[in-house]
């Protein structure tokens, strides 16, 4: 927060208070009390207390357990699963980010450019936004299924190599969903990646369009190659929208549940469905999803205080 | 530095506008022209062909003797400082302006000392540190042209770079713009569609129209010389009254006659032009606001060519008086009185019925007792009466 806005929001209070009492200040405010109070109740009954609530189930446990006890978490980080499924977790959430976040960027360079039925092209990309997540699982399934597109793909990449010379490459068709690993986890990767990809290029292309052109064109005029353009013009200004992509998309990410129900299922566990998992019948163990909960929690808030500190931070003062 | 030649270039845009027709105009090395015209004449799309900023359909470019017109704009060794100043929002002032001398691999310590040195003369030395936003327009343009010296170019480009100023820092910026051009002689070429600014600045001023080059010459010439009524009414300020009249011959000699006034025209100045081809045939009568006196103000007494008139307005500046009357001849409605006025009143009145009135402008000796709702006694001087042909607008001469 910048000094003049701590000024703006500190002030009232901070001057109002002490000298005229809570009673004649709170008379002195009574619309805006009125105004915020919906947006707090809001807030504290639908995201405050069921964290904090989470947060006293997993310190909980049945019957004969004392309360605050750390057990649910000494037993998922003895499981080898919630291990797993960590590791997974950051594997899928890093590989979609880092894809979504370039081929969202060339998709946004490609409709900010002007060209032939933009408009058009613009709204088709907006697609699979549309699609429920369930249903583009379905589709991710036809194309990395053993008969998918994916293994046509890898065929004919392959029968090209072998013309070459020398080069004798052998390809088996397999299930990449259900062949475990980095396969079933990439397949969850690109999943996400097609689903959200509207939204990152929605993101960069609103950050392309609040560059104005002279600056584009000052730079040219100062000698600047297209690339220079990008990477000294176009990227640095475009910070605050990667930095709201990232944020965004992440927190996401890290809660990926539905895609890698459907296509993971209990090959590759995430943290979603090992929590899922933990709390759905045959389990019914809800204190151990809490506390699994939790430590997601504790993830994605690492990530996006790591983030703003180091990257975010860093290139603004720059 | 280097000089500049426009050989017929014309750009046509896909939407078929004809921003630019045709124009011709050679810039001297070192010399500080100005495109100056109302606003849409194609003055900023002439300035970017000569950037490479804007594509050319038909003609060439050359700077320093050599075709640029396939160039890009990196490549033409020109600065050009925009109209809203584009500096990069994301860099220090220092960076802003070192930033093409850090693309053509200048050393760190050369480009640190340029920058230190183009801020000193342009007073922004304390802000260096700073990032454009944070600093007021006057700065911000400060920045724009300290960018553009730093480089030390073949020539500066300018398009309107003085048009966000409030009237005050304009002024200013003016003279500092004139001072910094007799200092470091850089060839340049400045657009604005100010015409003061253009005959203050400008070694030749260029007057565009409708992507038509008007008229190329020095400020002075183009106000005493100006070859259409459209140069006439477009240079000098207040402008030039522009009435229907008639020449016809009286006693031994020739009279212009408009509404219920009459003026002399002087021997020389019949037997000089082809004005005497328009006898008794209707002319534009132009008379600069200037070359009203009150007759009580000027040396030596003049008798003839004095004008009853009734003052409808007065304003004292203090060096002068302008005055404001009206004349009973209906005004000037032709295309190029229109393309002048900036607001669409002129039109109203081209639509609506000819009123047979017109308004007169004239700047007075401050000692003047005319005043506004009395009668006064105007002295023209008749030697500096413009002619026009009504048909085509171009000066008889
Ligand atoms: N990109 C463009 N496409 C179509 N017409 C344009 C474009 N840019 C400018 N014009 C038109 O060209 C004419 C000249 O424009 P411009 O050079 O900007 O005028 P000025 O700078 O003298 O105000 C105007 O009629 C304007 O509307
Ligand atoms: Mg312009």
């Amino acid at each position: 927060m910048s000094r003049s806005q701590e000024a703006a929001i500190g002030r009232p209070t901070d001057v109002a208070v002490p000298r005229v009492g809570f009673g004649r200040w709170f008379r002195k405010h009574k619309l805006e009390v009125a105004l915020v109070i919906p947006l707090v109740a809001y807030v504290m009954v639908l995201t405050v207390v069921p964290i904090l609530d989470t947060f006293r189930i997993s310190l909980s446990g049945r019957a004969g357990n004392s309360f605050p006890s750390a057990q649910n978490y000494t037993s998922i980080f003895a499981s080898r699963v919630f291990r797993t499924a960590i590791k997974n977790t950051i594997i899928v959430s890093l590989l979609s980010l880092s894809m979504e976040l370039v081929l969202g960027m060339i998709v946004a360079l490609t409709l900010h450019a002007k060209f032939f039925a933009r408009g058009f092209v613009r709204t088709v990309a907006l697609i699979p936004l549309g699609v429920p997540t369930i249903v583009s699982g379905a589709i991710m399934l036809l194309l990395f299924s053993r008969s998918g597109y994916l293994n046509s793909l890898m065929f004919v990449f392959v029968d090209l190599v072998n013309n070459i010379p020398g080069v004798n490459l052998e390809f088996q068709a397999l299930s990449w969903t259900v062949a475990g690993g980095w396969r079933t986890l990439f397949t969850v990767a690109v999943a996400d990646m097609w689903k959200v990809l509207p939204i990152v290029t929605l993101i960069f292309l609103a950050g392309l369009q609040s560059i104005s052109e002279d600056v584009y064109e000052a730079a040219s005029v100062d000698g600047a190659t297209k690339w220079q353009r990008f990477m000294r013009i176009t990227l640095p200004l475009l910070v605050p929208f990667i930095t709201m992509a990232i944020i965004l998309r992440a927190i996401d990410a890290f809660r990926i549940y539905e895609l890698a129900l459907v296509l993971a299922g209990r090959i590759e566990p995430v943290l979603g469905t090992y929590i899922g998992g933990r709390y759905l019948p045959p389990t019914n163990d809800p204190f151990t999803a809490a506390s699994a909960s939790i430590v997601l929690f504790g993830i994605i808030m690492i990530f996006i205080v790591a983030y703003l500190k180091f990257v975010a931070g860093r290139s603004r003062s720059a | 530095m280097a000089d500049i030649a426009l050989e017929s270039v014309t750009r046509k845009f896909p939407d078929g506008t004809l921003a630019v027709n045709e124009l011709n105009l050679e810039i001297a090395e070192g010399e500080f022209v100005v495109l100056v015209g109302p606003s849409g004449s194609g003055k900023s799309t002439a300035l970017r062909m000569i950037a490479g900023l804007e594509e050319i359909t038909s003609g060439t470019v050359k700077i320093a003797g050599k075709v640029v017109n396939d160039l890009p704009p990196r490549d033409r060794d020109i600065a050009m400082v925009f109209q809203n100043y584009a500096l990069y929002p994301h860099m220090s002032v220092a960076d802003n302006m070192g930033f093409a001398l850090k693309l053509r691999k200048v050393p760190k310590e050369d480009i640190a000392k340029r920058v230190k040195d183009a801020a000193e003369l342009l007073g922004i030395e304390d802000y260096l540190q700073r990032k454009p936003r944070q600093l007021s327009g006057g700065q911000r343009q400060r920045v724009a042209m300290g960018r553009a010296i730093v480089r030390e170019p073949a020539a500066f480009l300018m398009d309107e770079p003085l048009s966000n100023l409030d009237a005050k820092l304009r002024v200013q910026m003016r003279t500092e713009i004139a001072g910094l051009h007799q200092r470091l002689g850089t060839t340049t070429v400045y657009v604005t569609h100010d015409q003061v600014e253009a005959v203050t600045m400008a070694d030749r001023v260029a007057v565009l129209r409708d992507g038509m080059l008007q008229q190329v010459d020095t400020p002075q010439r183009l106000y005493d010389y100006p070859v259409n009524l459209f140069v006439a009414g477009f240079i000098g300020s207040p402008a030039m009254n522009m009435v229907p009249a008639r020449v016809t011959s009286k006693d031994s000699g020739a009279v212009v006659v408009f509404g219920s006034h009459e003026i002399k025209i002087p021997a020389k100045r019949l037997q000089a032009s082809k004005l005497e081809e328009f006898k008794d045939k209707e002319v534009i009568l132009g008379i600069r606001p200037e070359d009203f006196e009150d007759p009580d103000l000027i040396p030596e007494r003049q008798e003839e060519n004095l004008l009853e008139v009734k003052v409808s307005l007065s304003e004292t500046l203090g060096s002068e008086t302008i005055i404001y009357f009206d004349v009973d001849a209906p005004a000037v409605l032709t295309k190029d009185t229109m393309d002048l006025s900036s607001d669409a009143s002129v039109e109203e009145a081209a639509a609506s019925e000819p009123r047979n009135e017109s308004t007169f402008t004239a700047r007075l000796n401050p000692k003047t007792k005319a005043r506004g709702g009395e009668a006064a006694r105007l002295a023209v001087d008749a030697s500096r009466l413009y002619f026009f042909d009504p048909t085509t607008g171009r000066v008889i001469g």
